[in-house]
């Protein structure tokens, strides 16, 4: 989706999670598969509450998980 | 053995709520084009025929609705909604609420040019139709796309 501009490391710690499915992260947060996959593909920017229980099962602080491109400056044109 | 990580990297098939969505879809768009196509022939000299018509697509909706929900859910359990899934019924009923406006306009002209009853009625039949089609496509569309 064009407007998503939360962008996240999801996969990544979920393979250095003992290589966890999207089944079992979207179990242990408490939405659908689907969800987590949307999420991860950048198509669905989760709540404040479901960000925070995903960075919990991932055992991860927050802005680890998830970071917001800003509409006026993104990462890549601050470097 | 069952490559666990491969398993959980596949965008995932059609959901049993994408399923009955594309269900209602179809069973609307059928069922209503003929009842549409029918009214149209017959006109308001045959009001009472075309009641009957109406009376029997609805009875038949709802019949094949639950046929097909039955037989999606046997071979595919229902997921539970989440928060995605009520953003998304949210963001399509927004967009079926602009149809439906404008289809209460377009009800209010056939009302003000005096088609009368069975016209004014068939229109305000047509704006719901319309404005539930496209709920459902927004959905199935939230769903590919994102929202």
């Amino acid at each position: 989706m064009a407007g998503c501009r939360v962008r996240n490391n999801i996969r990544e710690f979920r393979f250095g999670a003992g290589e966890m499915t999207q089944q079992e992260l979207a179990d242990r947060v408490g939405v659908t598969r689907q969800t987590i996959n949307a999420i991860e593909g950048e198509k669905y920017s989760p709540t404040l509450e479901v960000a925070f229980d995903i960075a919990s099962a991932l055992k991860q602080p927050l802005d680890r998980v998830f970071h917001y491109v800003s509409k006026a400056k993104s990462p890549a044109q601050s470097k | 053995m069952t490559n666990k990580a491969d398993t959980s990297e596949g965008r995932p098939g059609l959901t049993f709520h994408e399923k009955s969505l594309w269900i209602s879809l179809l069973a609307t768009i059928v069922l209503f084009s003929y009842y549409f196509w029918r009214a149209f022939s017959i006109g308001s000299a045959g009001a009472g025929h075309v009641g009957v018509l109406f009376v029997e697509v609805v009875i038949l909706a709802i019949v094949i609705q639950i046929v097909c929900h039955i037989a999606v859910a046997i071979y595919k359990r229902p997921e539970r909604t989440d928060e995605r899934d009520r953003r998304i019924a949210l963001a399509a009923t927004r967009n079926s609420y602009y149809v439906l406006a404008v289809g209460a306009w377009c009800v209010l002209g056939v009302a003000v040019m005096s088609f009368g009853t069975y016209w004014i009625a068939n229109a305000l039949l047509l704006a719901l139709v319309v404005a539930d089609l496209s709920r459902l496509g927004s959905e199935l569309v939230y769903y590919r796309r994102g929202v």
